[in-house]
């Protein structure tokens, strides 16, 4: 069976998003189909400027055919247009117009998919929201699956996308949460779905006591991990955790886990290391006392499966619909709308080792039970075999 | 420590979390309010005043008192033993004059006394002032050194967070520059293998 992975940007430059996503995918789906991914020249995902030269590639034995953009992408005309679309009346015209200022603008691709849809036979499309998977879809529908790694963000209610929800022959949703929404936003309730999401991996070197003493760290400490940034919630974690150090006179410490675009404010107890490698980020996550999750939008945290991994419990912002699923599902977080119910809980899981090593174990069972490697290629498998028996 | 209740075997996130929205829902304890006294909840007793009685004299006294009024100070003062009271009242003032005489020499005693000892206690007092006002010099330069070195610290803070910042951004670019080279690499063995094909064809 052969199959086309078609995504924005693919290379082992880039290390997050839906884009590492497809690229896992696809790595692990190679011992089962001819794979093959096509994707743009791109790697900067704010202008999608032409970065890679060759047109045909291989990365960790996936060959790759990658397709030029021919419009970067200007901030100012696309935020222009963004307004226009979210904020007042407009014609789905418009909405056409906003898929292509966001890009990015490879004809090329599109063309090359109407051009050889009966090479192949599924095209698996990764990130609903760009200008490849709306028209890779339309250019081959029957053929179509749809991983939408989708947010609850207003883009999801533009009409185009209602329409796009229903055209695939299945969709692989990262999460309940998420294929409810879709399933709200477009009613698209006899499309086949899976729910998969993706896997992770622990490795196998975890040097908790070295990393402790490399920081410096003495006493216990809540970590979080990932962009140190204002729409994931960051800034609410830092008053949140001020206040409750000073109403509660608690010693514990604040360790935050990656880069940053956020001044981080001067207190004794918040840690910042920085960008660390997968290693340290391990070691320094198995030395946590619990894992703190307060974005707002989220389709799948990856971190917060890799903190199940490690037996750890999460503190959630339940203002993420999937994040609050989740440690529902899990039984293994707890979760926060405000203030107070952030000091409650923090209250409760540091007050109780019970709880605490509870809640991990049954963030370990299911971790396994979801989003080990062999489980996601077996919904993979069971959907195209599926898609295939129809 | 906590009042919520959490079965370990069978943890139910949603219980849980229905519990601890609740105990931050709730309002937080205030001290009990002062208890009111009875008299400010009941109505004040209102002592009734006494009756009054007009007095009804018989009709021949009323007569005889109207008579006998132009003559009422003389027969007071034939009736009264008004001498006898002056020259008690007299020796009254001569004792209470003497005991007056005794208090005030006490008195002027007693306030020596305590002129003397507040004295003391206000050079006791000095000497603290003195005291207090010395260290309390020292603890000023105490607090400025310690502004300086929270000054210091703030520094150091933010230079420790430029520093990381710096670093991710250098470990990220190493991480970018290792995989151009193993991308370099790869595509150098390609050639090199595509060299010795193109090579082999070429002599034949």
């Amino acid at each position: 069976m052969k199959v086309a992975f078609v995504v924005q940007r693919y290379g082992l430059e880039i290390s997050g998003g839906a884009e590492l996503h497809c690229r896992w995918v696809t790595e692990h789906m190679k011992k089962y189909w001819d794979v093959e991914v096509l994707t743009t020249r791109a790697l900067d995902y704010i202008t999608w400027e032409n970065y890679y030269t060759a047109s045909d590639a291989a990365v960790n034995g996936v060959p790759v055919r990658r397709f030029p953009v021919i419009k970067t992408r200007n901030p100012e005309r696309f935020g222009k247009v963004q307004n226009i679309v979210l904020k007042s009346e407009h014609k789905k015209e418009d909405e056409i117009l906003w898929l292509e200022e966001e890009g990015p603008f490879s004809p090329d691709l599109i063309d090359y998919i109407k051009r050889h849809r009966d090479d192949y036979d599924y095209f698996i499309f990764f990130s609903y929201r760009y200008y490849h998977s709306y028209w890779g879809v339309k250019a081959a529908p029957h053929k179509s699956i749809l991983v939408p790694t989708a947010e609850h963000d207003p883009v999801i209610y533009l009409k185009i996308f209602k329409d796009l929800f229903r055209k695939p022959r299945g969709i692989v949703y990262n999460s309940a949460e998420e294929k409810k929404l879709i399933n709200t936003v477009s009613g698209n309730e006899n499309v086949k779905g899976e729910i998969a999401g993706v896997g992770a991996e622990v490795p196998e070197d975890i040097f908790s006591k070295q990393f402790c003493q490399k920081y410096g760290i003495k006493d216990d400490y809540i970590i979080y991990i990932g962009r140190i940034d204002k729409n994931k919630g960051c800034a609410e974690l830092f008053d949140f955790f001020s206040r409750y150090k000073e109403e509660t006179g608690s010693n514990i410490k604040l360790v935050l886990v990656g880069s940053t675009v956020l001044k981080i404010p001067i207190h004794p107890d918040i840690i910042y290391l920085g960008f660390l490698s997968e290693e340290e980020k391990f070691s320094a996550l198995n030395k946590a006392l619990l894992l703190l999750m307060p974005s707002f939008y989220e389709s799948l945290s990856m971190v917060t499966n890799e903190a199940w991994a490690m037996h750890k419990p999460v503190l959630a912002n339940a203002c993420c619909e999937v994040l609050k699923g989740q440690c529902e599902r899990s039984r293994a977080g707890l979760y926060y709308e405000n203030y107070r119910e952030f000091k409650e809980a923090l209250m409760l899981f540091l007050g109780s080792s019970r709880l605490r090593s509870r809640m991990g174990k049954n963030g370990r069972k299911y971790f396994q039970d979801n989003y080990t490697w062999g489980t996601i290629e077996k919904k993979y498998l069971s959907l195209l075999k599926c898609l295939e028996k129809e | 420590m906590t009042d919520i209740k959490i079965d370990y075997d069978n943890i139910d996130v949603t219980d849980i979390m229905k519990q601890i929205q609740a105990k931050a829902a709730s309002p937080p304890k205030k001290p009990p309010p002062p208890k009111k006294t009875e008299s400010t909840s009941k109505p004040a007793l209102q002592i009734p005043e006494p009756e009054q009685v007009p007095m009804v004299l018989p009709k021949w006294r009323r007569i005889l008192l109207k008579l006998m009024k132009p003559f009422s100070p003389l027969i007071k003062l034939l009736i009264l033993p008004v001498h006898h009271d002056l020259m008690q009242t007299v020796y009254n003032l001569y004792h209470v004059n003497k005991r007056l005489d005794y208090f005030n020499t006490k008195m002027e005693q007693s306030l020596t006394k305590l002129s003397g000892e507040l004295y003391s206690t206000s050079e006791r007092l000095d000497l603290k002032i003195d005291r207090f006002n010395e260290r309390y010099d020292q603890i000023s330069l105490r607090l400025e050194d310690l502004d300086k070195t929270m000054e210091y610290v703030k520094t150091l803070h933010s230079l420790c967070h430029n520093i990381v910042v710096e670093l991710t951004k250098l470990k990220i670019e190493e991480e970018r520059t290792k995989v151009k080279i193993r991308i370099m690499e790869k595509d150098f063995e390609f050639l090199s293998r595509k060299e010795q094909v193109l090579e082999k064809k070429a002599f034949k």
